[in-house]
């Protein structure tokens, strides 16, 4: 989206259906006036100029810790997979999808 | 459709390759699952492989070390601090939604890769760049009906990206490469090697300029070529398409292709320009990545001679002809054997024919690799050094060789028994010879008499006394000598 693009309806039904979520028509209107002011947000935060300001990858001032390489954990498949929707011959089995 | 008829010496291939390199550890790049392939689908996918909420990566330190040894055997530019990006795509075999990896801040950028080609001379290949990411699962299309199974072991599986600069001009170069870069991460052992499993993997852009011209064209990719072969038949197919399309006054269409191995040609994956925003950012789960002084030491202290070195060292110093020492140093088990044995024999050239001529066809004969020969390289080196000084001739020294494989039995007690079995079938001839003259009387007075003809006859005799399995030539020796003696 443009800055300063108005969010609309059109444009709230075509997010729903990117992120794949189902919206009732009653909860539209609350979801797109919240929607529209964290856009007005984000556009106040695009609007500071920081072409002089070096990029922040990370707030603290620290570096990562590295793991030794060992394998700890027993991998408890019937457990994890219990939390799938399907399952078959040990495969988390998902929508058919074609090759992207 | 590619045309049969291109005049290729017009044009110019411009090629680049991307290599994933699968690095040998125990763990994932991220997680403390194992690194495996050889087990049922998911065994090997932890919650943090599953992407489950509440889990967070940790980088394993065997992952960056091995990093720093590539970096530091191409003379690339290792990094003091480096950082992890998300790449955001949408894929089941992706459960987190996004891949780790490294994109503004590489662990290793610049070096050079030695590729030497099919004409004996040396290419000096660029590296651009050296990354670390994670794999993604696998996903099985077609054994179920509407739904596609999702296997995430081998997502988490460290991946070592390197890209060359699009410096390479033929197929043959381009596998060369690949070739190269297979012997060097397979001899730093950063990796496995075994390309049927998928340890690597190889894309490759190309495109085709006209020459002397400066601009690149538009290219193409082909996306995992896994064998030295495909990348050379692939690209050949891909230059003769490219070339047909611009001399027929077509345009090169930005795209990914695949190469069919089954009917030899490249066909379209996707294209490019509709290619996803990835929207990379730098991953808030993992802090920079700190390279210290300290693990540059230990990488420096854990190289190994390279293989070009080694070579050179071979020609320059062991005197051994270039074929020869490039064929030595294919491969570090193969080369460190040669070592151990030389080491004994003392004998450079003699060591290497061995090598190179029974030890290396014992291997292909069975179908083994180096480590698991039932000779060790000392082993061969004492039965070179017994050639070198005289105890044996070179074809017992192949009989003891063989005794020595069939019986894993040790050098010296193989040669004491080829010695004294000689020295028997020796005295068994001369018993045998002496029992032929003892019934032959008038032919040995024939003989004696000047008639030396006779002596066919009696090499005859002893011949089919011995069933024919005697040597001609000792017969005839030994005849001769026990005629003169008495």
């Amino acid at each position: 989206m443009e800055r300063d693009q108005l969010l609309n309806e059109e444009i709230l039904v075509r997010l729903c259906q990117l992120s794949n979520l189902r919206l009732l028509e009653s909860e539209q209107g609350e979801l797109l006036h919240d929607l529209q002011t964290i856009k007005r947000f984000v556009d106040n935060i695009h609007g500071v100029d920081t072409r002089e300001v070096e990029p922040l990858s990370h707030p603290l001032d620290m570096d990562q810790v590295l793991r030794e390489d060992s394998t700890v954990d027993e991998i408890d498949r019937a457990t994890y997979q219990e939390l799938a929707r399907d399952i078959g011959d040990g495969y988390y089995l998902v929508p058919r999808v074609i090759e992207p | 459709m590619p045309a049969k008829n291109v005049n290729s010496s017009l044009w110019e291939p411009v090629i680049g390759l991307e290599v994933h390199v699968q690095l040998n550890t125990n763990s994932k790049i991220f997680s403390s699952a194992p690194v495996t392939v050889s087990v049922e689908p998911n065994r090997a996918a932890n919650a943090v492989d599953l992407a489950l909420p509440g889990t967070l990566p940790v980088l394993n330190k065997k992952v960056v070390e091995k990093a720093i040894l590539f970096g530091m055997a191409t003379a690339g530019r290792i990094a003091s601090r480096c950082r992890f990006d998300r790449k955001n795509y949408f894929y089941p075999d992706l459960p987190k939604g996004y891949q780790i990896t490294q994109l503004t801040e590489p662990i290793i950028e610049g070096g050079t890769l030695e590729v030497r080609v099919d004409d004996g001379s040396i290419r000096q290949v660029e590296l651009v760049r050296a990354h670390l990411e994670e794999d993604a699962g696998k996903s099985i299309h077609g054994k179920y009906a509407g739904k596609t199974g999702i296997d995430l072991n081998r997502a988490g599986t460290p991946l070592l990206e390197v890209v060359t600069a699009p410096q390479l001009n033929t197929p043959d170069e381009a596998s060369a490469c690949f070739r190269t870069l297979h012997r060097l991460v397979t001899w730093l052992d950063i990796c496995d090697g075994n390309l049927n499993e998928g340890s690597m993997r190889c894309d490759a852009n190309i495109s085709v300029r006209r020459h002397g011209e400066t601009q690149l064209g538009e290219r193409t990719e082909i996306k995992n070529l896994n064998s030295f072969r495909f990348v050379e038949r692939a690209l050949k197919h891909e230059i003769d398409r490219q070339i047909s399309i611009l001399e027929t006054g077509g345009e090169i269409v930005r795209e990914t292709r695949l190469y069919d191995v089954e009917r030899d040609e490249t066909r379209s994956m996707r294209g490019k320009e509709l290619a996803h925003d990835y929207r990379y950012f730098p991953d808030p789960d993992l802090l920079p990545v700190a390279i210290t002084q300290e693990m540059i030491r230990a990488a420096r202290s854990a190289m190994p001679e390279l293989p070009e070195a080694r070579c050179s060292r071979y020609i320059d110093e062991l005197g051994l002809p270039a074929e020869t020492a490039h064929r030595l140093t294919q491969e570090k088990a193969f080369s460190d054997y040669f070592e151990s044995a030389f080491a004994i024999a003392g004998n450079a050239k003699l060591t290497a024919n061995w090598v190179l001529g029974n030890v290396a066809a014992t291997l292909n004969r069975n179908e083994i690799s180096i480590e698991n020969l039932q000779l060790s390289g000392p082993q061969l080196g004492e039965i070179v050094k017994n050639i070198v000084d005289g105890i044996v001739s070179d074809a017992s020294a192949k009989q003891v060789f063989e005794h020595v494989l069939a019986t894993k039995s040790n050098v010296a007690d193989a040669i004491g028994q080829q010695r004294e079995s000689l020295m028997s079938d020796e005295r068994d001839l001369k018993a045998l010879v002496q029992r032929v003259l003892d019934g032959n009387p008038i032919q040995v007075e024939e003989y004696r008499k000047g008639k030396k003809k006779i002596l066919g006859y009696l090499v005859g005799q002893v011949m089919s006394a011995a069933k024919g399995k005697i040597d001609p030539k000792k017969v005839n020796q030994a005849l001769t000598e026990i005629l003169a003696s008495d």
